[in-house]
């Protein structure tokens, strides 16, 4: 092997090295979008779409904490069963529900927003200050599969403050 | 700043219409833009080296460099400066509620493109003269390809603030919040897409005379094609750092399989034109030129989908906004209909309560069975014929049977409420049959 095949080798090993590396990135970013992603797979397929847009049920009726608690809660099981006792009983999503409550199991849903432990925020709060659920969440009832719609940046709380003349010394969200 | 804000929200239909017709402005708009940086940067820097080095055919492709990409000013205007217009329009349409750029930031860029334009033409004129182009015409040449990389900067914050629609009320706020480290990615992308597109254009057209005046020698056009093979190796070499680095300051909501997939490709792409320009050159006289070209055409595709997929995932929950919006309206229109009837059709009370029902209540309640509501024949006659106690609880359901799910507030209008109660008690008699 000459020298300049032996440069030749080097350079297309060096340079296939590096995309490598970068692939491997890529595929990492990847990855990790998925896992944290913006729309968790959740134990039971719950389609807001049918809820919401069909059936028009307003958001406070499964999320009753919402203007009463930080939390808006996700509804118990006993709520999804009062109607699909009856309905739908024979598709697999609602066999997995009767499921839990047959066997008296909490659905560990997936949370979908969260914020850091830094930051305080009530929904009862903002939803008492006339904020439409959709402002934060989205076009819900559009959604087959829940996702999440914005950045929950602190950029975007500020945003929102500043436009409806909302508090915005650091102590409001920051306890 | 001018107000865009009376402009009527657009069907889904529209918009995803402008979405496509500007990633097809783009396709024709930064090729362009993108030769003429790319092809003045290496003329600007050929003429500096041929100078220094005293070599005639440095300054002999400087000058051919120059005459292929700076076409004549109507090809300027239509494919320079139209397309910056027509991007503004469409943005204007697209964020038809949120007043995002002022017209005042589309003047500065166009303004600084037709300078950055004129400024060029002058240094590609002083080549007509020989020997070579006198220091003016260099430094004129220098502060227009400066002025287009300023323009093309400006270009990619604007192009940036479609990626992240939350901030759009920022903009609102204040016209430096347009700036973003995403946009600045996105140019340095660009700009790499640019050279490596220069040095394929170089490996494909290079050292073959415009004029034909003059035979290309061997040894003119072996320096030609290195200058092409080393701009594009490098170009390309940089390129898959930012498309990166696009992926990590691009907003979570932007993301999605497709555009890491669209990334992963430009990666592929890139490697496969590294690989070409380092393995030994064929046999083939014609080099490798077509297919670095052909590879970067690829490439150029493959961002912009992958723009385009961003952009469409950013905007999803605005488009489902829009799509909500419309049905309402055709729900608002149905509603409507009926409700005139009676006016014109002289439509009596119980048809008026038999159409409420049928809208709003038969999808849970029958007479005689249960649904997910019970059978009304067995509830409505514990109203003993109360219509304003029956009425009372349309308005506000409260849980009677703990075995039932409790029944929504509807939120009807009154005058339904009350067609509605009529109809009920009407039909089911006290005794419990219809």
């Amino acid at each position: 092997m000459g020298t300049g095949e032996v440069r030749k080798t080097v350079t297309l090993l060096a340079v296939s090295a590096y995309f490598g590396v970068l692939l491997l990135g890529t595929v990492g970013l990847w990855i990790s979008w998925h896992r944290a992603g913006l729309s968790p797979d959740q134990p039971i397929a719950f389609p807001h779409t049918i809820h919401v847009s069909k059936l028009n049920l307003p958001c406070n009726f499964c999320h009753i904490f919402v203007d009463r608690s930080k939390h808006a809660g996700a509804p118990p099981v006993e709520k999804c069963m009062s109607c699909h006792r009856t309905i739908a009983t024979e598709r697999e999503e609602i066999r997995k529900l009767t499921r839990h409550y047959e066997e008296k199991k909490p659905i560990e849903w997936n949370r979908v927003y969260s914020l850091p432990e830094h930051v305080y925020f009530s929904h009862k709060r903002h939803v008492k200050a006339g904020v439409d659920c959709k402002n934060c969440h989205g076009q819900v009832g559009a959604m087959e599969k829940i996702r999440r719609v914005s950045s929950l940046k602190m950029g975007w709380c500020v945003s929102c403050h500043r436009a409806r003349g909302a508090p915005r010394d650091c102590a409001t969200c920051h306890k | 700043m001018a107000s865009w804000g009376n402009l009527q929200p657009l069907s889904t239909e529209l918009y995803t219409l402008l979405q496509y017709g500007l990633f097809l402005v783009l396709f024709f708009f930064l090729p362009f833009l993108g030769v003429i940086i790319g092809g003045s940067t290496v003329s600007l820097l050929l003429s500096f080296l041929g100078k220094e080095k005293r070599d005639p055919a440095y300054l002999r492709f400087s000058k051919e460099m120059m005459e292929t990409v700076m076409t004549g000013k109507s090809a300027l205007f239509m494919f320079g400066l139209v397309p910056v217009l027509l991007v503004w329009f469409i943005y204007a349409r697209i964020f038809f509620d949120a007043t995002p750029l002022p017209w005042h930031f589309w003047s500065a860029v166009l303004a600084v493109l037709v300078a950055g334009f004129a400024l060029l033409r002058v240094y590609r004129s002083a080549w007509g003269r020989p020997p070579s182009p006198s220091p003016f015409h260099v430094m004129s040449g220098a502060a227009g390809l400066l002025a287009l990389f300023f323009a093309f900067f400006l270009f990619s914050q604007g192009y940036g603030v479609l990626f992240n629609p939350e901030k759009l009320s920022l903009l609102r706020e204040h016209i430096r919040f347009f700036l973003s480290w995403n946009a600045v990615v996105k140019y340095l992308l660009f700009l790499a897409v640019f050279f490596g597109m220069t040095g394929g254009g170089i490996l494909l057209l290079g050292g073959r005379s415009a004029e034909g005046k003059e035979a290309p020698d061997a040894s003119y056009r072996g320096l030609v094609r290195d200058i092409g093979a080393k701009l594009t190796f490098l170009a390309t070499l940089v390129l898959p750092v930012f498309v990166l680095l696009d992926l990590v300051t691009l907003p979570e909501i932007a993301l999605s399989a497709t555009v890491f997939a669209t990334a992963a490709i430009v990666l592929l792409l890139s490697l496969a034109v590294c690989l070409i320009l380092s393995l030994p050159s064929g046999k083939k006289e014609g080099g490798p030129g077509a297919r670095i070209a052909t590879l970067y055409v690829l490439i150029f595709l493959a961002v912009l989908v992958h723009d385009h997929a961003a952009v469409g995932n950013a905007y999803q929950d605005r488009i489902a906004s829009l799509n909500m919006q419309a049905k309402a309206v055709e729900a608002e229109h149905a509603k409507e209909a009926p409700r005139e009837e009676p006016a014109a059709g002289g439509k009596t009370a119980a048809e008026t309560g038999k159409a409420v029902f049928e809208t709003n209540c038969a999808g849970c309640h029958q007479f005689d069975i249960r649904v997910v509501g019970p059978p009304l024949n067995e509830v409505v006659p514990k109203y003993a014929g109360d219509v304003e106690k029956l009425k009372g609880f349309i308005r506000n359901p409260v849980k009677v049977n703990p075995d039932l799910p409790s029944m929504p507030n509807l939120g009807l209008p009154e005058e339904e409420i009350d067609a509605v109660a009529r109809y009920l008690i009407g039909r089911v008699k006290p005794g419990g049959s219809p």
